[in-house]
């Protein structure tokens, strides 16, 4: 509690609550308005965060990524458009409420599930990232690597594309972050002679084109306006007793789900709001009410995904290893501070870690204060010329990419990366992969062979500790039990149409 | 025959993964006990190998449902784009932040459908004077300053 208090006394300064409330404003616009996701916005504002002290840029990034999630409800229930990806099951009952007239109670219902969850999230993130990182203290080479590859696994598995696309980009990710000096020799890698290479392929740059100039370039291509809004007047926002009473246990349910999952490799967010979607149905008395305009379908996967949302944040800080597209943004926003995220993040830097912690509670206060009264503000953001926003944001992250090293190269390498992904998200081909592979690249790489450094070469060691024993049996379920489900469920398949065949003849 | 999309994707996987081998038999393997700079990038390029043949294996199987579309006006504004962000690459350093960031402005302004010269001219002026001066000045950043005199 001492410590909450003293993450209180740096959140609560007046640039500190300036940065969460500026962050809680912009993850709200991106989460609004479709097309540039929270990833995008956090790799468009990554340099401008240089000039401001670590916790402060940290707070501020912290807020657009959980911000975003607060705004993307807002076009789903409004224009059956989410504005981020997460809202598109909110879309089926939350437009068909807004159809019914009941579009204020929907909002209303999204922002205070939003805020529980986001409430009890970070009560959860407080108490598993300790117990992470204390957990960790007693991790070694083995069990990093054993980490490392058990999280692609995962990635590649979870992740929305096909399993070899995941697995196409990991493996290119990982193969861009060997170029440079290496980890422990020192000795230059696949420079190709060019001195500027020497120093490694920035992930910055990287970043800021896989999802900020790939996100513009979409845009680009697309140019559809945004369609007309209809107005929610003030009084229409508050929900019915009956509306709050059925969606109080979706809400907790929501919450209790998505915490958890949020700590999974992979698009937990997402995922976290078709599996509460899928389970509210499942406990619903009255199924068929659901895509009709069931507040429980609102309800219960708002409450979730903002739940994993902060849950996504735990491995980030207690392991230094992130797991998402969007949380490697902000390891990236951490290490250009010169600050380390890992198991000695809470001891070393604890005016970074609890400060975040605590600006957190304040940034979900903010968030709901700002989101459903001013719901019809938020609505005219998508008012504004989008030929306006496009120029803006390009400009923004070729000077931004320019201006973390003053080097002209990473220019060319933002370009690259941008056009890149935007070729391999319309083949629907999903960038978090390629983004892990290049952070989690390095950390694999030196373990291995501190590993076999350690153990004189024997591979046991991968299997030699309690722990990495567990990861490695996780590992090779992830691998090999898809597999196995795919041959049972033919096999049942064949079973069930020999009766038939039979039948037939 | 066209070949399909995904399929060139998984091939250039192919060749990168093979070139990539080959720029890596410079560095030395080691051995178990003492691993060298060239042991983990070798595996790599083997794991890179063989995801991309069943890439192109599961691409021949899924059919020609997938069809880049890059022929058409929303492809066209998009290369543009793409030819701006280069040419803004190639001046920012010999004609200094503002000229690149009007050259860059005034492209996309007009890719995204500005007509008239003088809004563009306008728009323009104020985005690269507010982005230098937002960097340069607020920030910090040293932009080059190119052939722009301050």
């Amino acid at each position: 509690m001492d410590l909450l208090s003293y993450g209180f006394s740096i959140a609560l300064t007046p640039a500190n609550v300036l940065a969460a409330l500026l962050g809680a404003l912009v993850g709200t616009a991106v989460g609004v308005l479709p097309g540039i996701g929270p990833s995008g916005a956090i790799a468009i504002l990554l340099p401008a965060t240089l000039a401001f002290p670590p916790a402060t840029s940290l707070i501020m990034l912290a807020g657009i990524f959980y911000g975003s999630q607060y705004g993307g409800s807002t076009t789903a229930i409004l224009l059956n458009m989410p504005g981020e990806a997460t809202a598109v099951i909110t879309c089926r009952d939350g437009y068909q409420m807004a159809l019914k007239g009941r579009a204020g109670a929907a909002l209303t219902i999204a922002g205070v599930g939003s805020f529980i969850a986001g409430t009890l999230g970070v009560v959860g993130l407080t108490v598993a990232t300790a117990a992470i990182a204390e957990a960790a203290l007693a991790f070694g080479p083995p069990e990093y690597f054993a980490l490392g590859l058990l999280g692609l696994a995962f990635l590649s598995r979870l992740s929305s594309a096909a399993p070899w696309k995941n697995l196409l980009l990991i493996t290119v990710g990982i193969l861009l972050s060997t170029v440079g000096q290496d980890p422990l020799t020192g000795e230059a890698r696949f420079t190709l002679g060019s001195v500027g290479l020497l120093s490694g392929i920035s992930l910055v740059p990287v970043l800021m084109g896989v999802y900020g100039i790939a996100e513009v370039l979409a845009v680009v291509k697309e140019r559809s306006g945004f369609p007309h809004i209809a107005s929610v007047k003030l009084r229409d926002l508050l929900p019915t007793r009956d509306e709050w009473r059925t969606s109080a246990l979706p809400i907790a349910r929501g919450t209790l789900l998505g915490f958890p999952l949020g700590m999974i490799p992979g698009p937990a967010p997402l995922m976290s709001t078709y599996l509460s979607y899928a389970l509210e149905k499942r406990l619903s008395k009255t199924p068929e009410r659901f895509g009709t305009g069931a507040i429980e379908g609102v309800a219960g996967p708002e409450a979730a995904n903002n739940s994993a949302t902060t849950g996504t944040l735990a491995p980030l800080l207690a392991l230094g290893l992130p797991f998402t597209g969007a949380t490697a943004l902000l390891l990236a926003g951490m290490t250009i501070q010169g600050v380390q995220p890992g198991p000695l993040l809470i001891s070393q830097h604890p005016e970074i870690f609890w400060g975040v912690i605590a600006s957190m509670y304040i940034g979900n206060v903010a968030l709901l204060l700002l989101n459903v009264p001013l719901v019809g503000l938020w609505v005219s953001l998508l008012r504004l010329p989008q030929a306006l926003l496009v120029c803006l944001i390009l400009v923004f992250t070729v000077i931004g990419a320019y201006s973390i090293r003053n080097n002209a190269t990473d220019v060319y390498v933002l370009i690259c990366s941008g056009v890149v992904g935007f070729l391999l998200r319309s083949l629907d081909f999903d960038m978090a992969p390629l983004v892990l592979g290049m952070v989690l690249g390095p950390v694999m790489e030196e373990n291995f062979r501190r590993s076999l450094f350690a153990s004189d070469g024997n591979l046991l060691i991968f299997v030699g500790s309690p722990i990495s024993a567990v990861m490695m049996a996780v590992l090779v379920l992830v691998i090999v039990l898809p597999g196995f489900i795919r041959i049972a469920r033919s096999r049942s398949i064949a079973r069930r149409r020999i009766p038939d065949e039979q039948a037939v003849h | 025959m066209r070949a399909h999309p995904s399929f060139i994707v998984a091939g250039a996987g192919l060749a990168l993964a093979v070139a990539y081998l080959l720029v890596g038999r410079e560095y030395s393997l080691g051995t178990l006990p003492a691993p060298g700079p060239g042991l983990f990038p070798r595996g790599l390029g083997v794991v890179l190998a063989a995801v991309s043949v069943w890439g192109m294996r599961q691409s021949l199987q899924s059919g020609p449902a997938e069809v880049l579309q890059v022929k058409t006006d929303g492809g066209t504004r998009t290369a543009v784009v793409v030819a701006a962000l280069l040419v803004f690459a190639a001046a920012l350093p010999s004609l200094g932040s503002i000229p690149a960031i009007f050259l860059l402005s005034a492209i996309s302004l007009f890719v995204m459908g500005w007509r008239s010269w003088s809004a563009l001219a306008g728009g323009s002026l104020v985005i690269s004077l507010s982005v230098h001066f937002l960097f340069a000045s607020l920030l910090g950043s040293s932009l080059p300053q190119g052939i722009w005199p301050w």
